[in-house]
């Protein structure tokens, strides 16, 4: 309990993390029924759902790659020196 | 608050925040925000590094620290500035610095354009290579949730960039 107040005022922080892992027990149990089921659908990568959903493959293939040319970009440049620098401060104020 | 982070924490910390700023990026379309919600999530991480048990999904740890305060600006935003009809992210559209050719300034465009849970869903799920287990748990909803957002973002991409379902061929890919 302690904890969980500590994480709750944290503005827009680490609450909701704790909250969640509570959620995620009740829902696992809830979900475990259709599980085998989700997980079918999930490894088809949405096959099952263009029909349901009137977006071809082809589409979806198409919009997949250029979303991951879009983080893949950022992905691969160099981390900025401020957020570097702040590595540093942060682990400068934790040996004291 | 003090403490000595292990060695090998340090460095998956390090590890992961290239993919945190990809996320950051995809997910509010501005680098600069991009960076300080990173640099705030670093913080807040590093602050809170006690309640990450070594050996779970670091990641998927950082990840949910960036989004909360992504999505926790955005709600302080929208209260300061009416912007329920996600006009603010439209503006974030045009960044002269971002080269690339016209079809990925389209998409990018495109991409900010979209809902904020929608477009959180398909980043996570279509770039950032979380199940769709993985992002619910993200993202603080169901399975199923995410699953029908990250349909509609694509229906709502495929419709912005005027893909229509009959072309099988991709209108205009050079391929990259």
């Amino acid at each position: 309990m302690e904890r969980i107040r500590r994480f709750n005022s944290i503005p827009g922080g680490l609450g909701t993390i704790v909250d969640q892992a509570e959620k995620k027990e009740r829902r696992r149990k809830l979900t475990n029924a259709g599980k085998t089921m989700t997980q079918a659908t999930g490894t088809r990568q949405g096959a099952s759902l263009s029909t349901e959903e009137g977006l071809s493959p082809n589409l979806q293939a198409h919009i997949g790659r250029h979303l991951r040319a879009v983080f893949d970009e950022v992905a691969r440049e160099p981390i900025p020196d401020r957020l570097l620098q702040l590595l540093k401060d942060l682990e400068r104020s934790g040996d004291k | 608050m003090a403490r000595k982070v292990s060695e090998s924490l340090r460095e998956s910390l390090v590890g992961e925040m290239t993919n945190l700023r990809a996320f950051a990026v995809s997910l509010c379309g501005d680098r600069e925000r991009a960076d300080d919600l990173v640099q705030e999530t670093l913080f807040k991480a590093w602050n809170h590094l006690d309640s990450f048990r070594e050996g779970t999904n670091l990641k998927a740890w950082l990840f949910t620290i960036l989004r909360n305060t992504y999505f926790s600006e955005r709600r302080k935003r929208r209260r300061e500035v009416e912007d329920a009809d996600g006009s603010y992210a439209a503006t974030l559209s045009t960044h002269p610095e971002q080269h690339g050719h016209m079809e990925m300034q389209d998409f990018r465009a495109a991409l900010v354009r979209l809902p904020d849970d929608q477009r959180e869903a398909l980043i996570l799920v279509g770039a950032a290579g979380f199940s769709y287990e993985e992002a619910a748990e993200i993202s603080g909803c169901a399975v199923g949730t995410i699953k029908s957002r990250v349909n509609r973002a694509r229906n709502r991409l495929g419709e912005m960039l005027g893909m229509d379902e009959t072309g099988t061929d991709e209108p205009g890919v050079k391929s990259a």
